[in-house]
């Protein structure tokens, strides 16, 4: 049991006290009403509490609160009830939050009003506010400034500064984003996402710091103010030892209390530059805005060159100053010359472009050989810390220019100073005095501009003429051959009338006509057996057919076939028997079969 | 023997092959409407009007005619670069078209643009169209083939068909001259646009070795992505985006 109560110990006194308040008669305490708003001074834009605490009670009330103009209370308050025992005597209470917006600076107070507690009316104490500049309250907590050489600058001068933000190293805090700058009578360089970060020490307290290098660069001549603001969350401070005033205060407020961030912007506050313009004396008239301290150098790629061939002079202008001002050197007009617009690139050695080396590349055509230098590039800036302008014209550089054949000039003929050699009037038509007008017919139409040699049509038809001469070929030899050889000659003959019987045979079957059919059938195994023979095919008898047959050892059954065709035709033809009502499609068939079997025998 | 009862397949497959082609040359448009009017926009002088009714017509069909009065069009407008090439693009189709040599050589010298280099194959290969010159090239050089064969089998070789053999000779040789002519014309593009980089690499960042003016003329020598490397007519190379020349042959 013992052992119980030493582990729960918080339960054990709150059951302590709820048993002695039920105990006691709490309703015949005094009512006591309070109210205050808590912080009492904020800056523009934060949000407050507005507490009312009714003591003795812990009855609902009733009542209205006034509406106070420059701030906006909330309808919705929380409610919380509370025990308190001081020297055993108890006491109760009951206390609202309403939340507060602050919109503009301003003291603002909510006057004296009137709430109903069981029936009896109780005025409230009226409650002041003070809401003062952003970043005030927060002097020494957050610290943002901003730190630049000298209260004087020119127009168009980038002057480097340093913003350098401060929070207590006891506080919790999340920047929400970079430091911005308010204002237009300035511009800025981009700050980085990520800054120097240091921890350094104010007095007893230390600080995480966080520092942007960026340039300044004044827009108009005048005095104008200059400030940037940095929002971020401020959190619960750590837990501290003992109280120190009024930023204990500030952060032990209900919002803080509750452990909830509060969005908090801080402020440099104005700063006000002096902004010169630059002056009038002794400005050169090619003066194109640089300002800092500067150097220049030229080089050039190739010192020895053809007329027509490309050289790039390269200005090097390095040091200190607005770069992202300093246009390209203009090189003077110079019909001897073909000039392109440069080409730039800036090579910072800092992170903020203040300090570095821009290259400007020109492209240089010479356009005779008449040429012996480069001429002088001018350039100059003013220095504003001796507040003179510094001229850093360059010497004029050596080149020698020898002459290029003519064809070299073509690289650039839009600003030769010296014309194109005019070619031979045989070769080169003269040019007319005007554009030629239009021509009002099409003339044929073509579906592209596609050479021959790409053209399917074209490289298909290549084909042809080759497979015409080698037929040409072909059927000359053959003729030759025919003349030449009377065995072959015999044989294509004999071809030729086995064709030319067989389809006399079809012609017959479509007349029905089996006399015709068997004669042509007759002839045509005649032509096709003895057509490699000297005497004449149609004389062959049945009985010479198969002697022959079998000097190239025929089967049986070509030998039966063919006396069924020749016997046929034989006792049609001359034994004048009817004809039989034959298949002669049939026929057909066995005569074709008859036929390649003869031709395969060879 | 093999007796077959059809043979006439691969003949009826002849006759389409040599039919279809012609039916296809047939069925090409002629949108000689669209051209009308833009030449009547071209005379009142609305020349971006007559410069889109032109593209119409080329997205049918292109002529000789047709793209010389392109060119007249973009001249009028100021654009030089697109001017000369749809000159060199009607000269590629009709290489004898007197008026686009002038307008050409006009343009070319109030542009103080250079000429291009003309040999003595590239003036004779102008003679005719190179598609005319890869017909007769073909023709002579089969017809020589055929002349060195064919008498000798029929022995008929005599002074008429030496005759003939020489013609044909001389025929496969002049197309052969004129396509050494042509060397390069088919890959030859025109700058459309006046300092145009000529880049050391392939990529938009690379730097410029030279600049080319509009009109100029490029060969394209081969093709990387977006860009082609080309050579200038004064020996120069370097790449280009595929939008800052234009093709002359398609």
């Amino acid at each position: 049991m013992t052992a119980f109560f030493k582990k729960h110990r918080t339960l054990a006194a709150w059951t302590a006290v709820l048993l002695a308040a039920g105990t006691m008669n709490i309703s015949a305490q005094e009512v006591v009403v309070l109210s205050q708003f808590k912080p009492q001074v904020v800056s523009a834009g934060m949000k407050v509490v507005y507490e009312l605490t009714i003591q003795g009670t812990q009855e609902n009330i009733k009542g209205r609160l006034p509406l106070v103009s420059g701030i906006e209370i909330s309808s919705n308050p929380f409610a919380s009830r509370g025990v308190k025992i001081i020297n055993g005597v108890h006491s109760v209470n009951i206390t609202y939050t309403f939340p507060v917006q602050t919109k503009s600076e301003g003291e603002f107070t909510i006057p004296t009003w009137n709430i109903e507690v069981a029936g009896k009316s109780y005025p409230v104490p009226a409650a002041k506010l003070k809401v003062v500049p952003p970043g005030k309250e927060l002097q020494q907590t957050v610290i943002l400034q901003l730190k630049r050489p000298r209260e004087t600058f020119f127009v168009g001068e980038s002057v480097p500064c340093l913003l350098k933000l401060q929070i207590r190293s006891d506080v919790r805090y999340r920047l929400l984003a970079v430091p911005e700058k308010l204002g237009d009578a300035f511009i800025q360089s981009d700050l980085s996402e990520k800054p120097n970060a240091t921890r350094e020490r104010r007095g007893n307290q230390e600080y995480d710091t966080f520092v942007w290098p960026l340039t300044i660069t004044a827009l108009k001549a005048g005095t104008e103010n200059l400030s940037f603001q940095v929002k971020l969350i401020i959190e619960k401070p750590r837990p501290k030892k003992r109280s120190t005033g009024f930023f204990d205060d500030f952060f032990s407020d209900s919002l803080f209390n509750r452990n909830r961030g509060q969005e908090v912007i801080v402020h440099t506050g104005d700063t006000p530059i002096k902004v010169l313009e630059l002056p009038a004396q002794g400005r050169p008239d090619s003066f194109t805005g640089a300002i800092g301290l500067l150097n220049m150098r030229t080089r050039l790629s190739d010192n020895d060159v053809q007329v027509g061939e490309p050289i790039t002079l390269t200005i090097e202008i390095s040091g200190e100053g607005n770069f992202e001002r300093i246009p390209a050197p203009r090189l003077e007009e110079n019909e001897n010359f073909k000039v392109y617009p440069p080409k730039s690139q800036f090579v910072a050695t800092d992170n903020i472009g203040w300090k570095g080396t821009k290259f400007f590349e020109y492209i240089l055509i010479p356009q005779t050989e008449q040429i012996g230098e480069i001429p002088p590039v001018a350039f100059n800036f003013f220095e504003p810390n001796v507040r003179q302008y510094i001229d850093l014209t360059t010497e004029a550089l050596p080149l020698s220019v020898s002459p290029a054949p003519p064809e070299t000039l073509a690289v650039t003929p839009q600003t030769f100073a010296r014309p194109v050699e005019p070619a031979p009037a045989e070769e080169q038509p003269a040019a007319p005095p005007a554009l030629l007008p239009l021509q009002l017919l099409p003339g044929s139409w073509v579906q592209g501009i596609v050479p021959a040699f790409r053209n399917a049509l074209f490289l298909g038809g290549q084909l042809i003429p080759p497979f015409l001469i080698a037929s040409v070929i072909l059927l000359r030899r053959r003729r030759l051959r025919l003349q030449s050889d009377s065995v072959y000659a015999r044989g294509v003959r004999g071809g030729k009338r086995v064709r030319y019987w067989h389809r006399k045979a079809r012609q017959a079957i479509v007349g029905q006509d089996a006399e015709a059919f068997f004669e042509a059938a007759h002839r045509a195994i005649q032509e096709s057996v003895g057509k490699r023979l000297k005497h004449r095919p149609e004389t062959l008898t049945l009985s010479e057919v198969e002697t022959i047959l079998d000097d190239c050892h025929a089967g049986t059954d070509v030998r039966e076939s063919i006396r069924e065709f020749f016997e046929a035709a034989y006792s049609i033809k001359f034994a004048g028997s009817p004809a039989r009502n034959y298949d002669l499609r049939e026929r057909e068939k066995s005569l074709v079969n008859l036929l390649n079997t003869l031709e395969s025998l060879r | 023997m093999k007796i077959r009862p059809f043979k006439t397949t691969a003949g009826y497959i002849t006759l389409l092959a040599l039919v279809l082609p012609l039916g296809v040359l047939e069925a090409l448009p002629a949108p000689e409407a669209l051209f009308s009017q833009a030449n009547e926009a071209y005379s009142r002088e609305e020349y971006i009007d007559a410069i889109d009714l032109y593209r119409q017509c080329l997205a049918e069909a292109q002529s000789g005619a047709l793209h010389y009065n392109l060119g007249n069009a973009y001249y009028q407008s100021g654009e030089i670069g697109p001017a000369v090439l749809h000159y060199e693009k009607a000269l590629a189709l009709r290489p004898n078209n007197p008026d686009a040599h002038a307008n050409l050589h006009f343009i070319r010298a109030t542009s103080q643009l250079p000429e291009p280099e003309t040999g003595l194959a590239h003036r004779w290969a102008q003679a005719l169209p190179l598609n005319i010159w890869c017909w007769l090239a073909a023709a002579g050089f089969w017809g020589s083939a055929a002349l060195m064969l064919l008498p000798r089998m029929f022995d008929t070789v005599n002074a008429f068909t030496r005759l003939l053999l020489f013609f044909s000779l001389l025929l496969m040789l002049s197309g052969a001259a004129a396509l050494y002519g042509y060397k390069d014309k088919s890959s030859q593009s025109v700058v459309l646009q006046s300092d145009t980089p000529l880049r050391v690499a392939p990529a938009n960042e690379s730097p410029p070795t030279a600049y080319m003016q509009a009109g100029e003329l490029a060969v394209i020598v081969k093709e990387r992505e977006d860009f082609y490397f080309v050579n200038t007519q004064t020996g120069k190379s370097g790449w280009v985006l595929h939008a800052e020349i234009g093709k002359i042959w398609d």
